[in-house]
């Protein structure tokens, strides 16, 4: 797959474009390992959220250092470069790359924390597996077919992996999952997850070819995606309201509340057994699903119905409601008894860190032990929101089978399961 | 571009979507985008001209990713046709990539000769395909040919996948693939090997127990991983648990730590001796297994060690929150009641238990003579009490000295909000708050506005006829507070009316922060009519504000609602007033 060498930080540095104050000794520094008892992280992706998140908290935990940079763009590297310098923590062995098989080729790298457009997270995590990284990966993968590859190769190679959302960390989220799984509701029948319209501004952006900008690889930034001609509105930040990229908002945002439905509703080894639905996909560049209603209907005969009206999440049983009105909004419920109920010793508590992802999975990649969102129940979230987004596509009601993992009868459906990658990027 | 638009949203139509995508006048990503529909409905007819777009370099990976989904050995056959006429290495290597991805038996032979290839990117794709196809013939072609070194780890993952996929007759052909990556592969492919031939072995356990003594790092890797998956269950663990004391302490962590995830019962024997080890993360990663798998008989080694704010006592609290049992309980009652450096962390525990029944010991006074032991006594009522005990703790409250009844507060608050009827819950803080001097009774007062209802509002507005002026002025801090408009006309006419100037401008105060807070709400946009209420209320207050700082803060009000209706109404008011 030739990889591509790091002349791209002499790129950075002939053309000025960063203020990048690191000495030119540590540049192509590879094949040493830590000399302290510190885990070395490799970042790839440093757009907003790789930075702003990912990078920012990483970056707080003493027992870190980050020993590499990548980006296909030079700006987000040349900005990820001055916060790592900034941090004071500085690493003798840090270099920037554009090519991520460079990160996950050094072997004195421990893991690598992926935050790149949805379409690169599952290529870059299962090399990083198959090279004995672990893995802190941003949400979702692309497809079905692509979150089993990945459990399969976690497995496989005896690695930690850990999705990376603040969800199962957030009190609010943790503490409604609690409350429904110990009954404090009574017997759960519907739970009613709100997500924001996909695409939040709502823009018809029309395609058109602009000049690829000097800083951008754009190639790269394709990668396994379809050829398409660039324009910003295609790439960073906007990935998410392309089909190409992306499984629009009820992905991205799915993979927050819907997450918590799973939990609460104890099938995130598992999945639904049917979903049916209505949308309207948007027109231009941005084609993923905007306004979205399912219906999910699970074994055990809970509902669980998704619209993009909000950010609340609700879950509604026999005896009363617990939920919230928006995104990371107190817990309220239909009565102060079910608010206040205690868990008790022999009740359900689910695994949480209230210090969030980051501290999670340093201190399972040390431990060994999972992280509180692993790759098997993201794999099941990812199944049930992909299998959403098909049901929305064909514009029927899909029956599937969470055993098989497959469609019921459905022989569209099921070749949806999985899409190729533009050659030469494979799993 | 429109006809492309309509087919997504409902199930797509083979010819609609193939026009097109053949159509040389669409735009490109409408071209895309009708190749993508094509990839649920596609048939086996349109091979044929798919497959000559396969050596377009610009329509190749369209055209290869409808082929890829369309069943049956007429379509392996045409992309192994377009693999011995494509020139292009890409897209070789792309057409290569379907037939791994579709699992292509009659393709194994043409992936067998690539693996000599001196093109690295057909190699690798021909190494990835075959480990997908994951037959006997495929193992075999990946067993005679090493490829070059740059992609053993490609070739290593291949031979991992392809001895997961063969069928369980040839389970010594996996074992042969397997022993042969954990002897030449790389470290991650070595643990990978390791671990799954401990999983294909009789005894997992010896080769877990080889692994972790061998204090290598990647063997120790894959036996955690084993342990981890509980694939094995308890038999597993009493093998690990013979060779435990012997590990390191960072071993024996790891140990304690991946056991902790399976919950195996059978760990406890285990986790009992490490909770004595020297080294504090062994005790506490054993103390917190204990909290998944510990029982009523650990609890007398698990109490030393709760006290404190170190890893293990933190662990320890942990276990004996969730360790089920009366006895449990009782062991820490006994502990709670002793007194002494045990009562915080036993009260901490059995707060986190829900032991509602000690709600009654901490309402004795003496809990709170300690200001630091009274704030979580105050804080265990508040988790564990329920509306029932408002009337104790209202009581509590009036016994203990002013300085030591903060504590409470927060308590008598949730406890309220908790009580079946806010009426009954009003009328207890009232009574409570009445038999107080004025000052002290103020939290209490203000308490009501939270909890709201006739019952709260009109013992307050009742205050405010009172002859003393600091009663008055306790009633207006209160309704100053309530949840909505309700007290607004009455604190205007205490405004207008009362007579004394400083309860006047109190009531301006109160009232002016009632209006401005009702149109600001939970939501960064106010609704139009909560707006245009505020702004006829503080129209209002501005008539009755006596001097330039209240005026001043009914146009700070009114520019803080940020809609340009109130901008203008403060702006024509500043006006007038110079």
């Amino acid at each position: 797959m030739n990889p591509t060498r790091r002349d791209f930080l002499r790129g950075i540095l002939a053309a000025g474009s960063a203020p990048l104050f690191l000495p030119a000794h540590i540049f192509g520094a590879n094949g040493t390992v830590s000399p302290s008892n510190k885990i070395t992280v490799g970042f790839v992706g440093t757009g907003d959220h790789g930075r702003a998140v990912n990078l920012a908290s990483i970056l707080t935990l003493a027992d870190v250092e980050v020993v590499a940079l990548c980006d296909v763009d030079r700006k987000h590297l040349g900005l990820a470069a001055e916060m790592v310098t900034r941090s004071g923590a500085a690493p003798p062995e840090r270099a920037l790359y554009r090519d991520w098989r460079d990160v996950i080729a050094r072997p004195d790298i421990d893991a690598v924390c992926i935050s790149t457009p949805d379409h690169w997270h599952t290529p870059i995590a299962m090399a990083a597996l198959r090279a004995g990284k672990d893995v802190l990966c941003e949400k979702p993968t692309v497809t079905i077919r692509e979150g089993q590859l990945l459990a399969a190769a976690v497995r496989r190679y005896g690695r930690v992996y850990q999705a990376s959302t603040e969800d199962r960390a957030l009190p609010m989220y943790h503490r409604m999952a609690e409350l429904v799984r110990n009954g404090a509701i009574g017997r759960l029948h519907t739970i009613r997850v709100q997500l924001p319209s996909g695409n939040l501004a709502r823009r018809v952006v029309p395609i058109r070819e602009d000049p690829v900008p000097p800083e951008l690889d754009y190639d790269m930034w394709l990668g396994p995606a379809p050829l398409a001609p660039y324009q910003p509105e295609r790439v960073h930040f906007n990935f998410r309201w392309i089909q190409a990229y992306s499984g629009g908002m009820l992905t991205d945002w799915g993979c927050h509340q819907v997450d918590t439905a799973q939990w609460a509703n104890n099938t995130e080894h598992t999945g639904p057994v049917s979903v049916e639905g209505t949308c309207v996909f948007g027109e231009g560049l941005y084609d993923t699903a905007w306004d979205f209603e399912l219906k999910y209907v699970y074994r055990n005969g809970v509902q669980l119905r998704i619209e993009n009206t909000g950010t609340g999440l609700r879950f509604e049983g026999d005896k009363g409601w617990v939920g919230n009105t928006a995104w990371r909004r107190p817990v309220e419920a239909s009565s102060p008894e079910i608010l206040d109920a205690i868990v008790p010793p022999d009740g359900v508590h689910l695994y949480t860190e209230p210090a969030r992802e980051h501290r999670n999975f340093i201190d399972c990649v040390r431990s060994r032990r999972d992280p509180y969102f692993p790759v098997e129940k993201l794999h099941r979230l990812g199944s049930l929101l992909h299998c959403g987004n098909i049901c929305l596509k064909l514009g029927r009601k899909l029956n599937w089978n969470p055993d098989q993992e497959e469609f019921v009868g459905d022989e569209a459906a099921n070749r949806l399961r999985a899409r190729a990658m533009r050659e030469p990027w494979h799993l | 571009m429109v006809l492309a638009a309509s087919l997504r949203g409902a199930a797509p139509s083979e010819d609609a979507a193939l026009k097109v995508a053949l159509d040389g006048n669409a735009g490109t990503v409408e071209r895309t985008r009708a190749f993508a529909d094509l990839r649920a409905v596609a048939t086996e007819r349109l091979i044929p001209v798919l497959a000559t777009l396969l050596k377009d370099p610009a329509w190749s990976f369209s055209a290869r990713s409808v082929l890829e989904n369309i069943p049956g050995a007429a379509c392996d056959r045409a992309l192994l046709d377009a693999l011995d006429s494509i020139g292009d290495s890409r897209l070789r290597a792309g057409v290569i990539n379907s037939l791994g991805n579709r699992r292509s038996a009659a393709a194994v032979p043409a992936l067998a000769k690539l693996m000599t290839s001196p093109d690295s990117m057909l190699v690798d794709a021909a190494v990835n395909a075959l480990g997908n196809i994951g037959s006997v013939a495929a193992a075999s072609a990946l067993a005679r040919d090493e490829p070059p070194p740059a992609l053993r780890t490609a070739w290593g993952d291949a031979l991992l996948r392809v001895a997961e996929l063969l069928p369980p007759s040839e389970h010594a052909r996996s074992l042969e693939l397997l022993r042969r990556v954990a002897t030449n592969g790389s470290p991650a492919q070595v643990t990978a090997a390791t671990l799954s031939l401990a999983r294909r072995s009789g005894d997992p356990g010896a080769a877990v127990v080889a692994a972790l003594t061998s204090n290598e790092p990647v063997s120790r890797m894959a036996a955690l991983a084993l342990i981890r998956s509980g694939e094995f269950g308890s038999k597993l663990t009493g093998a690990v648990g013979r060779v435990f004391p012997s590990l390191s302490a960072e071993a024996q962590v790891q140990v304690l730590s991946v056991l902790f995830d399976r919950g195996d019962r059978a760990a406890a024997p285990l986790a009992r001796g490490a909770l004595k080890s020297k080294d504090t993360a062994v005790r506490a990663a054993a103390a917190r297994l204990l909290s998944v798998i510990g029982d009523p008989s650990d609890v007398a080694a698990l109490l030393p060690l709760m006290i404190g704010t170190d890893e293990p006592a933190v662990s320890a609290r942990l276990a004996l929150s969730r360790i089920a049992g009366d006895e449990v309980t009782a062991r820490l009652l006994e502990s709670f009641r002793s007194g002494g450096d045990a009562r915080e962390a036993a009260l901490d525990v059995l707060v986190s238990r829900g032991h509602r029944a000690l709600v009654p010991e901490l309402l004795q006074p003496e809990v709170y003579a300690d200001a630091d032991f009274g704030r979580l006594a105050a804080n265990a009522v508040m988790t564990l009490g329920t509306g029932r005990n408002l009337g104790a703790v209202l009581e509590l409250h009036h016994r203990l000295p002013a300085s030591q009844r903060g504590n409470l507060e927060n308590a008598l608050r949730r406890l309220a909000v908790k009580h079946p009827s806010p009426d009954e819950a009003a009328k207890l803080i009232f009574d409570a708050a009445e038999k107080l001097p004025v000052a002290e009774g103020t939290p209490l007062f203000v308490m009501l506005a939270g909890i709201g209802g006739d019952a709260a509002f009109n013992s307050l507005a009742g205050l405010l006829k009172s002859d003393v002026i600091e009663t008055r002025r306790v009633a207006l801090r209160a309704l100053g507070s309530w949840r909505d408009l309700r007290p607004a006309a009455k604190l205007l006419a205490v405004a207008r009316e009362d007579s004394d100037a400083g309860v006047r401008a109190l009531a301006v105060r109160s009232v002016t922060t009632l209006y401005a807070k009702s149109a600001a709400g939970a939501r960064s946009t106010p609704a139009p009519e909560a707006v245009s209420a505020a702004i006829t209320g503080l129209r209002q207050v501005w008539s009755v504000a006596e001097n330039p700082a209240e005026k001043n803060a009914v146009l700070t009000a009114l520019r803080g609602l940020k809609n340009p209706k109130a901008v203008a109404t403060a702006e024509e008011l500043e006006k007038q007033s110079r």
